[in-house]
């Protein structure tokens, strides 16, 4: 998993500051440093390398800091080296582990000098309490990314649902024209043409009247199919001035005025391709309206039979550098794809979107 | 063909490496030495090893400048294994470096002048102590001639206090202190402890060595690309 900034900064300052520390027990055994506390101040040295190069357990430090207390009755001055012992203690928190060693500190070593463990112990807490704190936003970072990988994943299974349910939808369709044909049209049908085969039957036999009646009948049949066929048809035709009326809405009531140039129509498309087309265009325009203060929006819609093409391109942009792979745009593409289209951006001194999509969206 | 070969191979295949390695220390014999101390030439051999050793760490420096530690890196060979591997190969140049030397002193001075068997013991810490800082420093830079400009001015001076280019003693005593925070000084303290017969303190300063040796390691050996 990616490492969070935060934990690096936090590691990166407690190496200084044990560095800095490092530097100040040297300054102030400097007088008395001869070669056997040189080689003490060596050794604390290596045990700290040696922590940051390998991740040993933190509790090796209680064996470290231990020899050292060991060393200190032979070697007096050794007891300062604890202060840096102390910070690392502090450092994770780790107060019971680090407090026998101070109070040996406060104990042991003269006032003036007493203060590097104290100050050792203030900063490995300081450092304690950010790197909690530190933590504590990593853990919400992480949160919020489950978070936002989920909703992808959701927003991934809605498309495939919305798919299906299209699918669905055609499918029922069919079957209730079926329906129709077959309970209502296919009984007139069949009701006429018995009726005009008895009337066959009837002028053969010179019943005129018989045979009016039947034609009558037969022509009431026929009609009655008429209208049955009519309602099946109906079925099958959208509503034509819903979708037209919908994409000029959204062009139309838009804040800044759309130049809009359309060739072909609309009605042709399959219905997903038209809802993908819609909310392609409603996002592109909510971005156009955060994003810029255009003085020319232009678009340009082009349906033939097998492809459809739309252009949106304004001026006026707030910010050349601007993200171009924002959520609004990743979605965009995503349910463009979805369809087997494609979404281009081309970004100069205006900001121009290309969307290329089939007509007829492609199965499977 | 092992690493430890190849890098061996390569050293070896450095024209001044074997001038280094066995004709100055032998030109180190002739420089007059101080009366009552040991021969000026044990001190300076300390300023050969150390542009030695970090001629030495060239071929390290440069297979991460042509990027080759990204191949080995994506090779089974791990990193511990290649740098141990240069490392040693170096090691063992600059141990023949000190027997050469020491070999060459015991034809030179007599066998009674000191205990030469811990005057080797003594220059092979050095030499692992100079290897490690070379690697060390090395490993801050990404060029190697950078890298060699800057440290042939600090190495200098650093010998030249430490009491390496001349005795200790002539120093001023605020600056005898001060110099015993930099590695070079403890060979200068071990030749010290050894024209005085102290085996302790040959120990000691040995051993300061040695952890100044792992510290440098750890320092150096990070991989860097």
């Amino acid at each position: 998993m990616h490492q969070s900034t935060y934990s690096l900064g936090c590691e990166q300052v407690t190496r200084l500051v044990t560095m800095l520390l490092l530097v100040s027990s040297l300054l102030l055994l400097f007088e008395k440093l001869d070669v056997p506390l040189m080689l003490v101040f060596l050794l604390v040295l290596f045990s700290l390398l040696l922590r940051w190069h390998f991740a040993l357990n933190p509790r090796f430090f209680l064996i470290d800091a231990a020899v050292l207390v060991v060393v200190s009755y032979f070697q007096q001055d050794a007891v300062l080296l604890l202060g840096l012992y102390i910070f690392s203690f502090a450092s994770r928190m780790q107060l019971v582990a680090l407090t026998p060693f101070f109070l040996y500190c406060l104990i042991k070593l003269p006032l003036p000098l007493a203060l590097f463990p104290v100050l050792g112990l203030l900063l490995g807490l300081l450092v304690a309490l950010w790197q909690k704190e530190s933590d504590v936003v990593r853990r919400e970072a992480d949160e919020l990314r489950l978070k936002v990988h989920r909703l992808q994943e959701e927003e991934q299974h809605l498309l495939l649902d919305y798919q299906d349910a299209q699918q669905l939808s055609r499918l029922e369709e069919r079957n209730h024209i079926a329906r129709i044909l077959h309970d209502s049209l296919g009984h007139e049908l069949t009701a006429a043409h018995l009726t005009l085969k008895a009337l066959g039957s009837l002028l053969q036999r010179n019943e005129v009247e018989k045979a009016l009646d039947s034609q009558a009948k037969a022509l009431v049949r026929l009609e009655n199919s008429l209208d049955q066929l009519k309602l099946a048809v109906r079925q099958l035709q959208r509503d034509d001035d819903t979708a037209n009326q919908r994409f000029r809405q959204l062009f139309e009531q838009f804040n800044y005025p759309v130049d809009l140039h359309q060739s072909g129509d609309i009605e042709v498309l399959d219905p997903a391709v038209q809802q993908v087309l819609y909310s392609a265009v409603k996002e592109a325009l909510t971005n156009i309206a955060k994003h810029a203060k255009p003085a020319m929006v232009r678009a340009q819609l082009a349906i033939t039979g097998t492809t459809t093409r739309l252009m949106l391109e304004n001026d006026g942009l707030f910010d050349q550098k601007n993200d171009e792979t924002g959520n609004g745009l990743r979605y965009m593409r995503r349910r463009v794809e979805a369809l087997g289209g494609s979404v281009a951006i081309q970004r100069d001194e205006t900001f121009r979107l290309l969307i290329t999509l089939p007509s007829k969206k492609e199965m499977g | 063909m092992t690493i430890f070969l190849f890098a061996l191979q390569q050293n070896l295949k450095q024209r001044i490496s074997l001038l280094l390695l066995l004709v100055l220390p032998l030109v180190l014999l002739f420089i007059p030495s101080m009366t009552g101390s040991l021969p000026m030439g044990f001190s300076l051999f300390g300023l050969l090893n150390l542009y030695s050793a970090f001629l030495l760490t060239r071929p390290i420096v440069e297979d991460r400048m042509q990027k080759i530690v990204v191949r080995i890196a994506a090779s089974p060979i791990s990193h511990a294994y290649y740098l141990s591997s240069h490392l040693l190969a170096s090691l063992l140049l600059l141990a023949v470096q000190c027997l050469v030397f020491v070999v060459a002193s015991i034809l030179y001075f007599g066998p009674h002048v000191t205990n030469y068997l811990v005057l080797f013991l003594l220059y092979v810490s050095y030499s692992a102590m100079v290897l490690s800082l070379s690697l060390a420093w090395n490993s801050m830079f990404r060029s190697y001639n950078t890298s060699f400009a800057l440290f042939s001015g600090i190495g200098s001076i650093m010998c030249l206090v430490s009491g390496l280019s001349f005795p200790l003693s002539l120093l001023p005593q605020s600056v005898q202190t001060m110099v015993r925070i930099l590695p070079t000084y403890y060979l200068a303290n071990g030749l010290l402890m050894l024209g005085k017969q102290s085996g302790s303190g040959v120990l000691l300063s040995a051993v300061v060595l040695w952890v100044f040796t792992g510290i440098f390691l750890l320092i150096g050996s990070k991989r860097r690309f």
